[in-house]
């Protein structure tokens, strides 16, 4: 088993370097408390709030942010839904929150591979904020796809890991 | 200091036993040990030796801390009810009060969070801070912007780009 270097990087800035000078993230309210606050909001929604400002997009993109909310126990329960458009045949993963029925478009998964979404073997289980994928049918080669993709819907990086060929059932 | 003979006091005592707060523009409020025990700063003080006297609360106003204490006294009360009736009614009561309790504008809302923060009273920061995330919750950038008085240091573009990561699926 290997683990490769992902080749997608995500698209989150970590510019500490302009905390200084940034605003408040909210006005009135030392930044610890307003991150806080931020934290309290359930996780699709804190993707949806990062364009408010820059000062909002930093925090709450910030790993440290993803840590707290770990430790605080803050997690909520959600569905993940793995759906593709057949006339276009993307891909796309969905969150549905079930205590509000909103359903939420998460980032794009890291397909490195040109893959054939109908064959593409889904059983996924989800833990600390990974989704284990794995690896569906080549629409080039049609050949199965010897992966196992660990999607990570909040931006803290992805990885592939390579499944040993043993290892592949189908 | 007189009272500093019993830093610990037995549980029989403990409901009779008063302090008095003051908010930092000097008015004073009596309430139970209980009720002022809610607040972990508080208790600090007291186990350092400050039972006995005035509390001062610098950083708290009147009107604020009077909030604080409906708070810590409601709590206390229903805590004690917990015990007495069971978990699931009283869960319920607390709920129900909390929500009333917690139906302010957003400036009464930013003073109870600093002043929970100051007097670290856990309940109420979670409560305070949940409500905060409910104001933001579901609603659209512009619209928060506007709530909290944020300003807007994107660029069109910029927006766009993180507007287009992470949209609503149906809208």
């Amino acid at each position: 088993m290997a683990i490769l270097e992902a080749s997608t990087t995500p698209t989150v800035e970590n510019s500490e370097e302009n905390q200084e000078n940034s605003e408040p993230l909210i006005p009135g309210l030392p930044d610890e408390i307003a991150e806080h606050c931020l934290l309290h909001l359930p996780y699709p929604y804190q993707m949806l709030v990062r364009s408010v400002s820059s000062s909002w997009n930093r925090a709450i993109t910030n790993p440290n942010f993803l840590l707290s909310k770990k430790t605080l126990s803050l997690s909520m329960l959600y569905i993940f839904v793995f759906a593709f458009h057949k006339p276009t045949g993307k891909i796309q993963w969905q969150a549905v929150d079930p205590r509000s029925g909103r359903w939420f478009i998460l980032p794009p998964m890291p397909c490195v591979k040109p893959v054939c979404p109908p064959g593409f073997a889904c059983a996924s289980l989800s833990r600390q904020g990974v989704l284990y994928v794995l690896g569906g049918m080549r629409s080039d080669t049609e050949t199965s796809l010897q992966t196992l993709m660990t999607y990570r819907p909040a931006p803290v990086g992805v990885g592939e890991v390579l499944f040993s060929k043993n290892m592949q059932r189908n | 200091m007189a009272s500093s003979s019993s830093s610990l006091p037995s549980p029989s005592s403990s409901s009779s036993k008063k302090f008095i707060l003051r908010s930092s523009d000097g008015k004073h409020f009596e309430v139970d040990e209980a009720v002022a025990l809610q607040s972990e700063m508080i208790k600090q003080m007291v186990e350092d030796g400050f039972g006995g006297d005035v509390i001062p609360l610098l950083n708290v106003s009147s009107i604020v801390l009077s909030k604080v204490i409906d708070y810590c006294k409601k709590h206390v009360e229903l805590d004690f009810k917990k015990k007495m009736d069971g978990d699931n009614e009283a869960h319920e009561e607390i709920k129900n009060w909390d929500s009333e309790y917690i139906n302010v504008g957003v400036d009464e809302l930013y003073h109870l969070i600093m002043a929970a923060n100051y007097l670290h009273i856990k309940g109420l920061l979670d409560l305070t801070c949940q409500k905060v995330a409910d104001i933001i919750k579901g609603k659209q950038p512009e619209q928060i912007r506007k709530i909290f008085n944020i300003e807007n240091d994107f660029t069109p573009e910029e927006e766009q780009e993180i507007r287009k990561e992470h949209s609503w699926a149906f809208e």
